[in-house]
């Protein structure tokens, strides 16, 4: 059984003080950092081969060394906790319950890109997790963590959480850093990429907020350890698995790395509640395309999942089961997305809510059958055209649905109703 | 310079353009909304896909995000980029409430035109549509915000590129709102520019609200008569009324924009009141009698009493074609008195600033754009000349740092620093400035009002340009203020005229669009001297008072009426041409005003009632009239062939219209001798009581677009602003009734009170009905007024 690094203090049930947190080795972690040198720490990260836990899965070693570290700064340093994807809870468990480790996380992560000051930059409804955050911070600072010449290494920095305004759009980092600078969260064409000009214009590095959490780990153990504990040759570290849905067990688990979807789902997650069976899940999201029973042996992790069509996103996985109608899934994820869209790019906002009402039309049996070419245009389009990730990411599933569940698209109009128990 | 191929021909551009700009200079123009050449590329319609077949970037992308390469080949016609663009307008027209019959963009929507582009037919999506509420955002803009497509370049422009803080973006998704937090008139002096740059039918100018379809409008590439600056327009006009009044593009004046005062100020043509008839004595009459009458008193003066008994006033307002033939006539008859502006010491402040002017000192509206340090001293920009703002603007938010050296609390629409100083600190004020900033910059320029400073902040300007090789930047009062002083040179100015009136010396007074009655400041003392005058004759289009008291009365036609040429505050000669022919507007014969002599029975005339001509026409006459061999005067073109006889003038052969313009410098020896004309302005009175100066305003105060009821909308209430501290003082507070006083004339009116307004000044603007400029340059008193 694999000793819990990331949940190790969740058993408190309360937000780990740092007097609990130094007990479990916290802040070691942050003292071997201030020892290495910032490069020896990127170097560490590297050989980790952590990938950013946000759902796009970008190395974090290689984010960190594109960081321009000659610009003569001041350099930003963002943790990325606006948790907007539907069915994710996982940074939220983290801040909530041992909000010191993404701290020393962050603290480590700013000393290897030479980060003056650091914004935690969290999603409006976790008030919980701001409030235990800004607690620890407080701690945290009378203890010397942070501030200036921390631990007499002579590296300063500073910590402050931003509470978001609210919208799913802000956790597209370029879209944060507008709304960190008190603009609208429209996303920024790239480039200029955040590593050269970032929050206002200065060299930035984001990370969510569990890959900044992992670091502290990776110090302690050297890179290469870490990597090792990942379920199979290949993969890195340990990895926060939710699952949510008609399961015995929905919750949270900290499991090596590519720990496969049955297992996840049977093993920790119970398996279904009784009389239900497994229909689909959204693998990481509301934005990650659906994934069918044929699909449950994959690996859980970024490559594997995406071979198969999908993508890993976040790694919380919303089970769908047989009573659940894939249109009506469907039409719930689409008001959302039509909803949070920013309203900066015409697929986006006009291109979605013409997806929301076709799908609405055949859930209602109003729809005729070349509408479904309509539909398959609009997704096939929105997705390679739209300014970010947000519209492909919205239409991405829709898509699936087109290709998993087509049958079941089809009843609805030839019945001229929703086949499924209401 | 980076080659591609674009639909297999290859084009060269410069480095840094983007595809989309590289396909139009092909001439392949590919639909695209938020993309605008003044405010950039953002990427956010999508609408501009092309295929990228060869070279760094491969795959359907929106051109205008993509700068151009070398090895680049794009095809635009590839189908799915194609299918992306139809796509695009797909989703645009799902909201779009379809109401063009009633929209006054149609005909004029780009919308229109590239749906139809796009190749958008057929309506596939069946749901609801979104509905907004419009607000009301004051007389100038309509809002209907149902025809968004949300591109985003109205707040590109009033926020990014204008600098306005009142409008901007609300909500988000498609229920995106661009508006004010509540309703009401946009702040912002450029804001007429959302009618020009919003794709579609959401901002349209409300001045033409269901009044006119676009291909009903005659229009003409035209220049702005309302300041110096000379900004490009394109005046529109229905059935002899001028209607609607567009931006026109010049690089190397105003770019893509022009003011509210420029674009809203066209009511003076279409005014109820306007003179359109030829007076003698009073009595109305027709062109050849008027010509007739005005012979005949210019001859009896010349036969009684000399040449000199003629004085002639051209105008700063009026062609440079006018003034020209005006001073030809001077020269037939010998009359040695003629001068181009009724307001003396403006006018020889701005002729000492013309012949200061060097090919190699001026600088375009536009260089303003590109310069990286700006300094000014004794202008206020949005008042005096709008568009300078905002190329001031351009320049601060590429990095300039500005420097405004001015007694008034200026405003500008960005961060800049403020050195309040009196006029006669300017100068010195100026060399300090200079002193700490000048090593550090490359491109620097200089900005001088003729307003406000005396001349020895115009001279100072133009040593300190000369010398650090500097740009230098003059703002003037009128359109042709440039061509005016030119062709006055060093000659006598208003104030010797009139006392050569006052002395009896002169007996006829011919004034060419210009108002000594109105525009001379003091009234009283030019009431007086043009009362013992024995004729007045007056061309015009305004109802001036000077028009008013005409003993023969030439009906002129005003900018868009007719062709010429006006010299901006640069020494840009710019045509002019005519867009409609004028006369009385037909909808002012509409129904229930029908004249009954017109309708009913209905008859035809071959004639525009109420036709006016240009001035030049009436002068010629006058000049055949008068037995003068002038057949150099009797067409535009010969008129154009004596003045460029005339060295100074050369560079207009080249001149036409749609051009940018041909530059002119005024000779040396047309310099004015820096004196100080005694009355109105000039060294202030030393003794107790603050110095007050008259002042412009964005609206209100300029001479042609005070006759124009829009733009007097947003003329404020007559004030007075001092210095907060000055007030205190005075025991008195911001918002009092206030009695401005200097000898026996008084002024009342609201103070105002500024702590960045220069102390032991006091400043009104030249509103109509109140007569600050009668007080200008004094010494006055401000005390509380008494109910």
């Amino acid at each position: 059984m694999l000793q819990p690094l990331l949940t190790k203090n969740f058993h408190y049930g309360h937000p780990a003080t740092l007097e609990e947190y130094e007990a479990s080795g916290g802040y070691d972690g942050l003292r071997a950092a201030l020892t290495m040198t910032p490069d020896e720490v990127i170097k560490a990260v590297i050989d980790s081969g952590l990938r950013g836990r946000g759902g796009a899965g970008f190395p974090t070693g290689k984010k960190w060394s594109l960081t321009d570290r000659k610009n003569p700064g001041p350099r930003y340093f963002l943790v990325n906790a606006d948790e907007m994807e539907p069915g994710t809870f996982k940074d939220r468990f983290l801040m909530e319950r041992d909000p010191h480790q993404v701290i020393e996380g962050l603290l480590i992560s700013g000393y290897a890109t030479d980060a003056a000051k650091g914004y935690i930059f969290i999603r409006c409804e976790y008030a919980e997790a701001a409030r235990a955050l800004n607690r620890a911070i407080e701690e945290a600072g009378s203890a010397g963590f942070i501030g200036s010449n921390i631990l007499g290494s002579g590296f300063s920095m500073e910590i402050s959480v931003h509470r978001s305004a609210g919208r799913y759009e802000c956790g597209e980092e370029t879209a944060l850093m507008n709304a960190l600078e008190g603009k609208r969260a429209n996303p920024r064409s790239k480039p200029p990429y955040p590593a050269s000009e970032g929050f206002r214009m200065r060299p930035t590095t984001i990370n969510n907020a569990e890959t900044v959490a992992n670091i502290p780990h990776i110090i302690k153990m050297g890179g290469s350890a870490w990597k090792s504990l990942a379920a199979y040759e290949g993969g890195a570290g340990t990895k926060l698995y939710g699952v949510s849905g008609r399961v015995k067990k929905p919750g949270l688990f900290e499991l090596p790395t590519g720990t496969p979807l049955r297992e996840i789902i049977e093993t920790h997650g119970g398996g279904m509640r009784d009389g239900y069976f497994f229909k689909a899940c959204l693998p990481g999201g509301a934005s990650t395309p659906l994934l069918a029973p044929e699909h449950m042996d994959v690996r859980m992790d970024f490559d594997a999942v995406s071979k198969i069509g999908s993508r890993m996103g976040t790694g919380c996985v919303t089970v769908l089961d047989n009573t659940c109608c894939i249109v009506r899934a469907m039409i719930n994820n689409l008001l959302f997305f039509t909803r949070e869209s920013c309203g900066w790019c015409t697929p986006c906002r006009d291109g979605l809510p013409f997806v929301y009402n076709i799908l609405q039309r055949i859930e209602a049996g109003v729809a005729e059958m070349d509408e479904l070419d309509a539909l398959e245009e609009n997704c096939e389009t929105i997705y390679p055209n739209s300014f970010c990730a947000f519209a492909p990411g919205a239409v991405d599933p829709v898509r699936s649905m087109m290709r998993l569940f087509r049958d079941e698209v089809e009843a609805h109009i030839k019945l001229k109703r929703c086949p499924c128990p209401s | 310079m980076p080659k591609l191929i674009i639909d297999g021909l290859e084009v060269e551009v410069p480095e840094g353009t983007n595809v989309l700009e590289a396909a139009k200079k092909l001439g392949i123009v590919i639909p695209h909304f938020c993309y605008h050449s003044a405010m950039g590329a953002v990427g956010a319609c999508r609408l501009c896909a092309m295929k990228f077949v060869e070279g760094p970037v491969k795959g359907v992308q929106v051109s205008c995000m993509i700068k151009a390469q070398d090895g680049m080949v794009v095809e635009t016609a590839d189908p799915d980029a194609m299918r992306a663009r139809r796509m695009v307008i797909e989703w645009l027209m799902t909201n779009h409430p379809h109401d063009c019959p009633v929209c006054d963009e149609g005909g004029m929507c780009l919308l229109q035109d590239y749906t139809i582009a796009g190749g958008h037919g057929r309506r596939r999506y069946k749901g609801k549509k979104r509905t907004y509420l419009s607000q009301y955002l004051g007389e100038f803009i309509e809002q209907e915000m149902n025809r968004c497509i949300q591109c985003y370049r109205c707040h590109r422009f009033y926020r990014d590129y204008a600098g306005g803080d009142d409008f901007g973006t609300k909500k988000i998704a498609n229920r995106t709102f661009f508006g004010r937090f509540k309703d009401g008139w946009l702040e912002s002096e450029f804001a007429g520019n959302l009618a020009d740059v919003c794709p579609t039918g959401v901002f349209t100018d409300k001045t033409c609200h269901f009044r006119a379809r676009p291909w009903e409008l005659e229009t003409a590439p035209s220049v702005c008569p309302h300041c110096s600056l000379g900004c490009n327009l394109t005046p529109g006009a229905k059935l002899r009324e001028l209607m609607l009044i567009k931006a026109r593009e010049n690089p190397k004046v105003n770019g893509w924009f022009i003011c509210d005062r420029g674009r809203f100020g066209g009511g003076f043509a279409s005014r109820g009141d306007r003179p359109r008839k030829f007076i003698v004595n009073r009595q109305e009459t027709n062109r050849d009698e008027a010509v007739g009458a005005a012979v005949k008193l210019i001859s009896a003066a010349i036969a009684r009493y000399g040449p000199g008994s003629v004085a002639l006033t051209g105008s700063p307002r009026t062609s440079l074609e006018n003034n020209h033939v005006l001073k030809k006539l001077a020269d037939m008859l010998k009359a040695e008195n003629i001068c181009f502006s009724t307001e003396p010491f403006r006018d020889m402040k701005e002729r000492r600033a013309v012949s200061l002017l060097n090919a190699g000192s001026r600088r375009s509206l536009r260089d303003v754009e590109f310069s990286d340090l700006i300094i000014s001293a004794g202008a206020d920009p949005v008042n005096e000349a709008p568009m300078l703002a905002l190329m001031m603007r351009q320049a601060a938010r590429k990095g300039a740092r500005v420097f405004v050296i001015d007694p008034r609390p200026v405003r500008l629409p960005f961060a800049f620093t403020h050195i309040p100083a009196l006029p006669d600190e300017l100068a010195e004020k100026l060399a300090g400035v200079l002193n700490e900033t000048r090593n550090d910059s490359k491109n620097p320029v200089i900005i001088c009002g003729t307003d406000i400073p005396g001349i020895d902040a115009i001279d100072a300007c133009a040593a300190a340009a000369g010398r650090l090789n500097c740009g230098l930047f003059y703002t003037l009062s009128s359109a042709n203020s440039f061509g005016a002083a030119v062709l006055a040179g060093s000659g006598p100015d208003f104030g010797a005229m009139l006392s050569g009136m006052e002395g009896g010396n002169i007996r006829v007074l011919i004034a060419l669009e210009s108002d000594p009655l109105g525009r001379y400041p003091d009234k009283e003392r030019a009431a007086r001297a043009l009362k013992k005058l024995d004729s007045l004759i007056v061309m015009d289009y305004l109802p001036t008072d000077t028009a008013k008291a005409a003993d023969v009365f030439f009906p002129a036609a005003a900018y868009a009426e007719m062709d010429g040429i006006f010299i901006n505050n640069e020494g840009r000669a710019q045509g002019f041409s005519r867009a409609y022919i004028p006369g009385i507007p037909v909808n002012s014969m509409g129904p229930g005003r029908t004249p009954p002599e017109l309708h009913p029975p209905r008859e035809f005339f071959s004639e525009v009632p109420g036709r006016s001509f240009p001035a030049w026409e009436y002068l010629g006459d006058i000049a055949r009239g008068l037995g003068m061999e002038c057949n150099n005067l009797e067409s535009l073109e010969t008129i154009r062939a004596t003045l460029s006889e005339d060295r100074r003038f050369a560079p207009l052969a080249a001149l036409h219209p749609e051009s940018e313009g041909a530059l002119i410098t005024a000779g040396q020896a047309d310099r004015p001798k820096a004196q100080t004309p005694p009355s109105a302005g000039g060294k202030p009175d030393t003794g107790e009581g603050l110095l007050f100066y008259a002042v412009e305003l964005t609206f209100g105060t300029e001479e042609i677009s005070a006759y124009s009821g829009k733009t007097r909308l947003r003329a404020p209430e007559p004030y007075v602003l001092i210095n907060s501290a000055d007030a205190a003082g005075l025991g008195l507070k911001d918002g009092e009734r206030v009695k401005v006083s200097s000898g026996k004339s008084a002024l009342s009116c609201v103070l105002k009170t500024s702590a960045s307004c220069a102390k032991g000044a006091a400043f009104a603007p030249r509103l109509t009905g109140f007569d600050a400029a009668a007080l200008s340059g004094k010494r006055v008193n401000i005390t509380k007024e008494s109910v």
